[in-house]
């Protein structure tokens, strides 16, 4: 068993009930604490006047006694102290108490039931005092009638009202906590989902919250500044190794056009179509890394995306037709969006050829555009062969290509960035990209919010 | 099928190359000098403008960072005097929105470095063809035995008409505005579906295959593959 529960929840639960345990015991403690002090208090009180009435040692001459009792009793209040001297048999002699049941020596507690007027709780000392006679002194243990339901009553009061204000206060605390915690996540959530500006709202009242949030902010800057570094880093090696490659490929362009004999030439566009694939990955990096800086989305435009992908489709048959394959436009909703309509062209583009490349002779490639609630769904499924579930996640990283028997990189292989590109164009519109197994083949399946 | 592109006729044009890259200046005004144009290259801004106000250019290719007078500054203070010269300018991979900036100030069309000679030389070509025939509007276009009409989508070849998609038609317009000329398959993409976007398979050479069984139905092929660039529909 664990010693303390580790959730906000648990705890507030656990300290709510020992809360509540030590505040009731506190408060009998008290109650029966204060109840026994004055009974100690009364029984001093009335054992003293006992003393001063009938000192111990001595033995009272009665007729003197009564009077000077009788005395007493005329002067005092009987609601405060009351005084009974009775004779051996139990019978009244003088005093202004009246009793209904015989009392035993030494201390008792009285009560309402002993029926003694205007005492409601008291005590009594009872004392043989030689002679035959018993000396009772009578004295209240509460200052004012009901004393103890009234007290009862404040206890209840007081101690509800600790308990109320302790309950609102840590359920304020609870809501408070839970509230910045829940902040904090949010943010999180937001940044796990690719949102990389999105910080945690600052209370501004300089205190713990507010310390806890700019600290985790400074941290939330300062990866996006490294990832930043690393990314420039990328993209100036990308650009740096663009430029002489891009001479090379232009020198090889030139000498292709000049070259006479035809082997020689075969072999010179061989090397400038290579330097042109590695010119395109460059290009490819380059252009995920714009994507994702994320300023295209100043340039968003609302289209419709199902007449876009018609258009696709049309550009793209011919390649498919050539290579004994099909394209079906088979849904095309109205699909109004708002977004990058060259960037989502592309995006068509790319999925419709990936599945053109990867895909044998016969195979049928069906194109869907639906308009969901709040979504529009693009959809590209093939019959082909498909990848493996082991693979999809692997395929969708940079530079992860589909490893399967018997077919090498180069025809068909891609630099696989296609689909990193294809992800960094459907996250700038804020959408997700999942591939999934269509039994037999494969979907890709493009969600973008409206 | 094939045909070396230098058995075209040439056009030598007066370029002016504003670029700060000495490296890339000397390079361009070079490879440039191989279409036989004769290329003036400056390094800035203002000078360019004074040489701009003393003798006539036909093109101008314009570096759109340069370091005092930019290019957008520079291509609006020339269209301001009254200089209509088509501006092609160099961008940046991945400054789409400078590109944007650049045509709405006026620029006629963009290449994206690093420049490819044979591409930016075809643009070139293409951007002035096009200033020297808008003198004389007329509402077809003939190139050899081929008529198009585009405001009524018609196509001819030796008189009969041909049936083509909307796509062929557009594939045979962009090339036949620039006919004698090599159209790259980047150019044909641009003028066929408006924007420009990378491929991975051979849409273009398919669309072009398409387009060249309907023509020969009526003659011999009108269309040279230039190998590593694009495509000339014969003039």
């Amino acid at each position: 068993m664990r010693p303390l529960p580790r959730s906000l929840r648990g705890l507030t639960v656990v300290f709510l009930a020992l809360f509540l345990t030590v505040t009731a015991l506190a408060g009998f403690g008290t109650f029966f604490a204060t109840a026994s002090m004055v009974r100690v208090l009364v029984d001093e009180r009335i054992e003293s006047e006992s003393e001063t009435l009938v000192p111990r040692g001595t033995t009272p001459n009665r007729a003197e006694l009564s009077q000077h009792i009788m005395e007493m009793a005329r002067q005092r209040d009987t609601g405060d102290l009351g005084v009974l001297l009775s004779d051996a048999h139990g019978n009244p002699i003088v005093g202004n108490v009246r009793l209904n049941r015989e009392l035993p020596l030494g201390y008792s507690t009285l009560g309402r039931q002993d029926r003694i007027a205007g005492l409601s709780a008291g005590r009594v000392l009872v004392r043989e005092i030689g002679g035959g006679m018993r000396l009772a002194i009578f004295a209240e243990t509460e200052p004012v009638d009901n004393y103890f339901a009234a007290r009862r009553r404040i206890y209840f009061a007081g101690f509800g009202a600790i308990v109320l204000v302790v309950l609102w206060g840590l359920l304020a605390f609870r809501r408070l906590v839970g509230k910045r915690i829940d902040a904090v996540r949010h943010t999180a959530e937001s940044i796990i989902e690719g949102d990389l500006a999105q910080r945690v709202p600052m209370p501004g009242d300089g205190g713990e919250f507010d310390q806890q949030a700019g600290a985790f902010n400074r941290m939330l800057d300062r990866i996006g500044q490294l990832m930043g570094e690393i990314r420039n880093v990328s993209n100036d090696i990308s650009h740096e190794m663009r430029t002489p490659l891009a001479r090379l490929r232009n020198e090889l362009a030139l000498l292709e056009q000049s070259a006479a004999a035809e082997p020689v030439r075969e072999r010179v566009a061989m090397a400038r179509m290579q330097a042109d694939e590695l010119l395109g990955m460059f290009a490819a990096m380059l252009r995920i890394a714009e994507i994702e800086d994320g300023s295209r989305r100043a340039g968003f435009r609302r289209f419709d995306l199902a007449e876009l992908a018609t258009e696709i489709v049309e550009m793209v048959q011919p390649v498919a037709q050539e290579r004994g394959q099909r394209v079906l436009m088979e849904r095309a909703d109205e699909a109004k969006l708002v977004g990058d309509r060259q960037l989502l062209s592309q995006l068509l583009v790319n999925m419709l050829e990936n599945a053109v490349r990867h895909t044998p002779s016969g195979t049928r490639i069906r194109v869907s555009v639906a308009r969901e609630a709040e979504a529009v769904v693009l959809v590209v499924t093939d019959d082909g062969p498909g990848i493996p579930a082991s693979q999809r996640e692997h395929v969708m990283r940079r530079f992860g290509r589909v490893e399967r028997a018997g077919q090498a990189g180069g025809q068909g292989g891609g630099h696989g960035l296609g689909l990193p590109l294809m992800e960094a164009i459907v996250r700038l519109h804020r959408g997700t990209l999942a591939l999934e197994d269509a039994g037999p083949g494969l979907r890709i399946v493009a969600r973008l919010p409206v | 099928m094939e045909r070396n592109f230098t058995g075209h006729v040439r056009m030598s044009l007066q370029i002016l190359l504003v670029e700060d890259d000495s490296h890339l200046r000397r390079q361009l005004t070079e490879q440039l000098g191989h279409f036989e144009h004769e290329v003036q290259p400056v390094g800035d801004g203002q000078e360019a403008l004074s040489l701009l106000g003393r003798r006539p250019f036909d093109a101008v290719v314009l570096d759109w960072m340069l370091p005092t007078m930019d290019g957008v500054t520079l291509l609006r203070e020339m269209r301001g005097q009254g200089m209509t010269m088509p501006v092609l300018m160099l961008t940046a991979l991945g400054q789409t929105l400078d590109k944007v900036e650049g045509l709405e100030a006026g620029a006629d069309d963009y290449v994206v470095k690093p420049v490819d000679p044979l591409e930016l030389n075809a643009r070139l070509n293409a951007l002035v063809r096009a200033r020297r025939t808008t003198e004389q509007p007329s509402d077809t276009i003939a190139a050899g035995d081929i008529v198009i009409s585009p405001s009524r989508l018609m196509v001819w070849r030796g008189g009969q008409p041909l049936a083509l998609s909307q796509t062929e038609f557009r594939l045979l317009l962009a090339l036949a505005r620039d006919a004698g000329e090599v159209v790259t398959r980047p150019m044909l993409i641009e003028r066929i579906w408006g924007q420009d976007f990378e491929t991975t398979t051979n849409i273009v050479d398919a669309h072009i295959r398409q387009l060249r069984v309907k023509l020969l139905q009526h003659g011999d092929d009108p269309i040279a593959t230039v190998r590593g660039m694009g495509y000339v529909l014969r003039a």
